[in-house]
């Protein structure tokens, strides 16, 4: 009977130690958001939530890749940079930059760049605590790789979004919104230095002029977060590229016919279309250029 | 004797893991929805803890220049008791207006019941088809309705009480028809 009780105290000893165990890990380290602390202040101060929704790199360079977009290496954040982030808010920006450079890099089915750019992300990643994101069946796939963009395309896009999951279930929010904004900017400056010259009402101006709509949702997605000093600061960075869009106007859709042959589909969009003039458009490029070039020279 | 020793270490060892499987991690909930060609996956899909008697909203950009399929799924503890609702930013119409299920559940009247689709013979579960004529945003508002009172165990101390689960957003889109880049 006493042996009974001794397995009996050891093993309540050792659950109990776990359950202490978890509990107290940091959420940035957990996959598990049914946290106490967390459910009472979802409770409690957020009577609604509203969460607003970024468009990943390689979803913003879908739209062009079989058009105007040009390969430029030399217009990449080079990997040798890395070396150069040594604190947390860059260090996160640049993975947003690296992560956008990545995509785009695939998407020319540029493998031996690819993987330099995926090398760099992964390390870095591991840098900011979320190397877990490259379990052993991303890191198998990415070795896999053959020299084939479909693949290398789906890859890096897995990856990308197994980070923006990975940072959602462990409730790193405020890493989550630099990271995107981080490959947000560098997707932009990117597309603004592929345009030599402007073009009215080319598809590429419209895709930027467009973004007027994810700009908005990106500054209401840091302010939501803007108790941060580092978010704060990004958010400061940004205020004149969000002047630069919100000056920019609509204008009436004419001459465009929408087929309506399929009635289960919903038509949305109304009549009017953003539209960029070409001083909004070198005012945004030189701006763009500024901002991404001081979070990849960390000056 | 051994019997006792063996069903206490079972039971010592399955409380905890009880415990720890009431976990919700919805983000990766989205790993078991598949995108149905031609569409593909969108990386804007989000899946989100909620809770009963709460108010969600997504903003979503749409670009013009692509056709978007979205659908919904929710935790089996909200009952589908939830109503979708969906405006165009751009236009400021409401677009789709909704509950998550109905009696008769039929096609387009609701969003989170299977109806079955004579056409191909099997169940379909709700899907919505979105053709921006221009670039917008759609803010899909997402209501879940709070437990009513006789659903609640008396052990409970009712205005307390809220249910949580996953509510997923899962978007799908592929190069539109009509007019594209």
């Amino acid at each position: 009977m006493d042996s009974l009780f001794k397995i009996i105290k050891t093993l309540l000893f050792v659950v109990l130690t776990i359950g202490f165990v978890s509990c107290g890990q940091n959420g940035n380290n957990s996959d598990d958001i049914f946290d106490d602390d967390l459910d009472q202040e979802f409770i409690t101060e957020v009577e609604s939530q509203t969460y607003y929704l970024i468009p990943s790199p390689e979803g913003l360079f879908s739209f062009i890749r079989d058009g105007d977009l040009k390969y430029m290496k030399d217009v990449l954040n080079p990997t040798a940079n890395m070396d150069k982030y040594i604190d947390t808010r860059t260090k996160e920006l640049n993975f947003g930059i690296y992560s956008a450079d990545l995509a785009y890099v695939s998407s020319f089915n540029k493998y031996q760049e690819s993987v330099d750019y995926l090398n760099t992300v992964r390390t870095l990643s591991d840098e900011i605590g979320i190397s877990a994101v490259f379990d052993e069946n991303l890191i198998g796939r990415i070795d896999n790789i053959i020299d084939d963009q479909d693949s290398l395309l789906k890859v890096t896009s897995d990856s990308y979004f197994s980070i923006v999951r990975y940072l959602e279930s462990s409730n790193r929010k405020k890493s989550l919104a630099l990271i995107v904004t981080g490959g947000w900017i560098e997707s932009i400056y990117v597309v603004t230095n592929l345009i030599d010259v402007y073009k009215e009402g080319s598809d590429v101006v419209q895709l930027l002029a467009d973004q007027k709509l994810v700009v908005s949702n990106l500054m209401s997605y840091l302010d939501q977060n803007k108790s941060d000093d580092n978010i704060q600061r990004t958010i400061n960075d940004l205020k004149n590229l969000q002047k630069i869009y919100e000056s920019l106007g609509l204008e009436k859709i004419e001459g465009e016919k929408v087929e309506k042959g399929d009635s289960e589909k919903i038509i949305v969009g109304g009549s009017n279309k953003i539209i960029m003039t070409e001083e909004q458009f070198n005012a945004l490029k030189a701006e763009i250029a500024k901002v991404r070039n001081k979070i990849t020279k960390n000056s | 004797m051994k019997i006792l020793k063996f069903k206490i270490i079972l039971l010592l060892l399955f409380i905890p893991v009880s415990i720890f499987a009431q976990s919700l991690d919805c983000p990766s909930r989205l790993k078991m929805r598949r995108a149905t060609p031609p569409f593909n996956f969108n990386d804007l899909s989000k899946s989100a803890q909620c809770l009963t008697g709460k108010k969600y909203e997504f903003v979503l950009p749409l670009t013009k220049g692509k056709d978007y399929r979205l659908s919904f799924y929710a935790s089996p503890v909200f009952n589908n008791d939830i109503q979708f609702r969906i405006i165009d930013l751009n236009s400021g119409e409401k677009v789709l207006d909704l509950p998550g299920e109905t009696e008769g559940s039929n096609k387009g009247e609701c969003v989170l019941r299977a109806y079955y689709d004579d056409k191909i013979s099997r169940l379909v579960h709700p899907h919505f088809d979105f053709y921006p004529s221009s670039s917008t945003q759609l803010k899909i508002i997402i209501e879940v309705a709070s437990i009513k009172q006789d659903n609640v165990d008396s052990n409970f101390n009712a205005p307390e009480t809220r249910e949580k689960g996953c509510i997923t957003v899962f978007i799908q889109d592929r190069k539109a028809d009509v007019v594209g880049f």
